[in-house]
């Protein structure tokens, strides 16, 4: 594809309702019918009339500053802004007439006389002009403009000093036009108001914070200010060093669970920049620093690009030829089974990868290993919801579209912090909270949402860690007893024997926020309040993250969330439902694709007949009806000898996953581990063979965000490993007895969809065709279903659960007074593999522990100092920040370093039906250390690299 | 060979959070999760560990291992 140039049509549509008038007007001659509010520079751009612009684009609210897109209309005085400017019924407007060449010809004069005559010109019309992207220069050629009278030599901004301190983008002020697209797009877009136009007249510049530089500024650098100017002001390095794109390759970011579409742009084979696309259904043309610069990763010098193998976790790595190490790998593994039984062997997928990788991971396991030993590095995230949705609706995934947001008139946010997680979410639930709908948050930690720029919760609901379920069973019991449950609702859509239990359940007093305000620490008047607000609201919706799934009750609390948006009425339509906000790209993805052992795709059990007969027909080979081992019984089976090989695709776990020296220890015990990753990672250190694998920029196949959405994924460039990840997995198959072979990864689309029913519908024809699919998509749903539940759950009748609290085992103590709580900071993702080898370690360096003041005082801890956390199951040490935003009690680090240990301290305890590790929960003392942080010493010094 | 502690601890909680059932619904829902998300190999443990005694299991959680005896597929 050549450079993609997506239409801008000035100003953003205006949603018409299904019985709206449309307003009809002529422009130069062409008419054109527009929903009412539409202004007149979208509606000539629709009829495919360009009006030059320069502070007017389509994805913010028109500002009528620039004085170009003038136009004359009929029985109007004047030359008014088109942009600002709505349509009128029957309108007849001139967008060119000799007046109007001479007006625009004057002011593009004056913008051109104190602008750079080299800044980069590219035009935003479409014309290819050598060197770059300066629309300016664009309208001047488009005005007619040869010559300024005025000449270059008056006074200007031309020497003004560039402000370099963003690692991923310039801003150089004699380039700036003042145009504000910058600041509105900060405001309108990201929400995070951190530019402004400082000073007045002549001095008015483009300004981050008070004043400050970008990178010491507010700025989170998620790239919108860039992609708003019109002219080389706000410019990405990338694009300076190497040169403006020139082709385009359409694909998926591979960060968190909001999928994002990015146009990868490139010159030649090589990336310039990462730009989100405007028709990408998740994120709609926004972006967040990590899909939007933090793509270095894929081309850092740490990238295993070979095949290694070793006899013994203290000898060298070899590198070898795919065909040795596959030979290796394959015939160890038959041994191990050979020796040891066919349940001997199993393996972990990754939310990282595509669904076609996944898929072929899976099979591989079941069909050519021969058992159901297979799981996903879900389980320590999203099992619960995976468990908790399909208990009550029938299905294991969200119920509703991103866009649903915009419908919402509560929201409830609860055990998430998508401003840090998912921001471009967070951005576009900013957008809906700043028009009017109220929010509570659920969370131990004054999360960001809280109170920031234009935005602040009616609640907050600052309970104890672990405690959730308390807390959701006091709002069921006040919707209940006050009278707030939609009685019809519930008659038609529920099952009334599990309504009648639950509702009867619920009611009594324990469940009360009198008696549970005893628990979870929130004054009973305040859970009242805002569960009135959720249950009366016309569009209720929960939104919620690993807050609520990583506890001992993670699947309990997904159920009755379930209960609590079943009752009131708010599931089925757009503005309501329980929304998982996923963490890793493709964990849902993941799970669809049967990585669960008692799962086959489609979240169906493997004892089911019907469904085993599927596969088998499908794959040729009788298929273990009993579940397999999960993650952690695994790696308790391995330390128990009866576990003994082990292949892991794209997962760290020896970082990851609680109790890391646990983890290790299994990791230690196995006679054969095969990590197949990017990096040699920690769980690297205990393999025997490394598979090189493939970043997202070498993918060909498809991920599934959190709201079901099917998104390509389209190779920018070959694998620089030499093979598809899902070709690895077929030969190592193959080399086992079982072929498998596909010549594309389209083949093994075609074939999750001839066997999962909720895929039957999708392929990547179909894809490259409508660009994305949210499933359920088959026969009944072929374009896919953006809100699920409609008329009906998927399991029939909505099913309520009872869900007492039962709390944690792991408690505080006289020793161990203090929570910990662990979770992510907005620039970096997970264990941190990707972004660490970015510049984005700028922002975040160190992994720190958050205490409250009192905490901190009563220790001794000053900002800034080494603390010692030490649990029941281990210790650490990294540097204290003193933050008034952790509730008393409570203490909080994120997990993205893997010298930090932050999971040498957390334990084993995990979800009851699920396993999910209760990362939410660990009981700790802190304490000042004369140790240094562990991110000053060497890793060898923790113990923490055993080779 | 399952960790017997780690299986006590699992079963427990899964007996702990079903346990505001009546004893045979209770017993039943542990039996059906056992069998739906346990391999057979951590059943076959759990019975062995009742076996031998089956100390520090609840009795919800006994008798769910109990009931595991009755059509479980031979290992």
């Amino acid at each position: 594809m050549t450079l993609l140039r997506e239409p801008d049509y000035g100003t953003p549509a205006r949603p018409a309702a299904v019985d709206a008038e449309l307003v009809t007007v002529h422009v130069d001659g062409i008419q054109v019918s527009v929903p009412a509010g539409t202004s007149v520079m979208r509606a000539a751009a629709l009829a495919g009339v360009d009006i030059p612009k320069l502070c007017a684009t389509d994805s913010l609210e028109p500002f009528g500053s620039c004085r170009l897109c003038l136009v004359e209309i009929e029985g109007r005085k004047g030359t008014p802004a088109s942009c600002t400017t709505p349509c009128g019924p029957d309108m007849i407007v001139a967008t060119h007439s000799p007046r109007l060449a001479r007006l625009r010809r004057g002011v593009t004069e004056l913008y051109l006389s104190d602008h750079p005559q080299d800044c980069l010109t590219n035009g935003a019309h479409g014309e290819e002009v050598e060197g770059g992207e300066c629309e300016l220069h664009g309208i001047a050629a488009m005005v007619g403009l040869t010559d300024v009278r005025y000449g270059f030599a008056g006074k200007n901004h031309l020497d003004a000093a560039k402000d370099e301190s963003n690692p991923y983008f310039t801003f150089d002020p004699a380039a700036c036009i003042a145009c504000s697209r910058c600041v509105r797009a900060c405001d309108e877009v990201q929400g995070t108001f951190a530019l402004t136009i400082a000073g007045r007249g002549f001095g008015s510049m483009v300004s981050a914070s008070a004043g400050e530089s970008f990178m010491a500024s507010e700025c989170v650098s998620c790239g919108a200010c860039v992609q708003a100017c019109p002219t080389s002001a706000l410019q990405e390095k990338t694009v300076i060093e190497l040169g403006p794109p020139n082709r385009t390759v359409l694909t998926t970011c591979a960060y968190c669970g909001v999928g994002c579409s990015f146009k990868a742009e490139l010159r030649g084979d090589e990336v310039v920049r990462m730009v989100p696309a405007k028709d990408g259904g998740a994120n709609e043309g926004h972006s967040c620093v990590k899909g939007r610069f933090a793509w270095g990763y894929a081309s850092h010098r740490d990238r295993q690009l070979s095949p290694m193998v070793r006899e013994s976790t203290n000898d060298e790595w070899r590198p070898v030829s795919w065909d040795e190490a596959i030979d290796y790998a394959a015939s160890r593994l038959t041994a191990i089974q050979a020796e040891h039984g066919v349940k001997s062997i199993g393996g972990i997928t990754s939310s990282r990868c595509t669904n076609e990788e996944v898929f072929v991971v899976q099979k591989m396991i079941r069909a050519a290993f021969g058992n159901n030993n297979v799981d996903t590095c879900a389980r320590v995230c999203h099992a619960p919801t995976g468990y908790g949705l399909s208990q009550t609706f029938g299905t294991s995934a969200g119920t509703q579209d991103f866009k649903s947001v915009e419908q919402a008139d509560v929201i409830l946010l609860i055990g998430a912090n998508p401003t840090d997680g998912h921001p471009v979410f967070a951005s576009r639930m900013k957008q809906r909270l700043r028009k009017g709908a109220a929010l509570v948050v659920v969370d131990p930690r004054r999360i960001d949402l809280v109170r920031s720029p234009h935005v602040e919760a009616a609640h907050h609901l600052q309970l104890q860690p672990g405690t959730n379920v308390a807390m959701v069973n006091a709002f069921g019991h006040v919707v209940v007893t006050e009278g707030l449950v939609d009685r019809d609702f519930v008659a038609q859509r529920c099952e009334a024997d599990s309504f009648a239990q639950w509702e009867e359940f619920i009611a009594r007093p324990e469940n009360s926020p009198e008696a549970t305000e005893q628990i979870t620490g929130v004054p009973a008047e305040q859970v009242r309040a805002a569960v009135r607000l959720y249950a009366t609201a016309p569009n209720a919706a929960i939104y919620y993250g690993l807050g609520v799934t990583e506890h001992s009750q993670g699947s309990t609390m997904v159920m009755g969330m379930a209960n609590l948006a079943m009752a009131t009425g708010n599931i089925g339509r757009e503005g309501v439902g329980i929304n998982p906000l996923r963490g890793q790209n493709n964990v849902q993805g993941s799970c669809d694709m049967g990585s669960f052992p008692h799962e086959l795709p489609g979240y169906r059990h493997v004892g089911d007949d019907t469904v085993r007969e599927v596969f088998e027909q499908v794959w040729a080979r009788t298929l273990d009806a009993e579940p397999g081992l999960r993650i952690p019984n695994m790696l308790d089976a391995a330390i128990a000898g009866s576990y003994r090989g082990m292949f892991i695709q794209g997962e760290d776990i020896a970082q990851s996953d609680p109790n890391v020296k646990h983890v290790k220890a299994a990791l230690a015990s196995l006679e054969l581990l095969i990590v197949q990753d990017l990096f040699l990672n920690e769980t690297a250190a205990f393999a025997h063979v490394f598979l090189p694998g493939t970043s997202f920029l070498e993918k060909d196949g498809t991920f599934t965000n959190a709201e079901r959405r099917i998104n390509r994924v389209r190779p920018v460039m070959e694998p620089r490993c030499g093979k598809q990840e899902w070709q690895v997995a077929c030969e190592l198959a193959t080399a086992m007895g079982y072929p498998m072979h596909y010549d594309h990864g389209s083949q093994i689309m075609d074939e999750i969809a001839a066997t999962t029913p909720t895929f039957a519908g999708v392929s990547f024809a179909k894809l490259d065709e409508v660009g994305s699919l949210q499933w359920p998509c088959n026969a009944s749903a072929p374009d896919g279903t953006p809100t699920m539940h409609v008329g009906g759950f998927v399991r029939g009748k909505g099913h309520f659960v009872d869900t007492p609290f039962v709390a944690t085992d792991e408690r505080t103590s006289r020793k161990f007074p203090l929570i910990l709580t662990t979770g992510r900071i907005l620039s970096q993702y997970n264990v941190g593999a990707q972004t660490r080898r970015t510049p984005n370690v700028q922002w975040h360096g160190e992994d720190i522990l958050e205490i409250h003041p009192h905490d901190a005082e009563e220790r001794g801890i000053v900002d800034g100092a080494a603390v010692a956390i030490i649990s029941r199951v281990g210790q650490t040490v990294l540097r204290a920040r003193i933050a008034d935003r952790m509730p008393q009690g409570v203490v909080y680090t994120t997990f993205h370093y893997p010298s930090s240990g932050a999971n040498i301290v957390t334990t084993d305890y995990s979800d009851w039906a699920t396993n999910c590790p209760e990362y939410k929960v660990t009981a700790v003392q802190i304490a000042p250390t004369s140790q240094a942080p562990v991110s000053e010493q060497a890793p060898q010094e923790l113990g923490m690299v055993p080779r | 060979m399952s960790d017997p502690a780690t299986l006590v601890r699992m079963v427990n909680q899964i007996a702990a959070n079903v346990a505001h059932h009546s004893h045979d619904r209770a017993v039943a829902e542990i039996t059906k999760h056992l069998r739906a998300t346990w391999p057979l190999s951590m059943r076959v443990d759990l019975v062995a560990y009742v076996d031998g005694g089956g100390l520090d299991l609840t009795p919800l959680a006994a008798a769910a291992a109990e009931q595991l005896r009755v059509g479980d597929p031979k290992p």
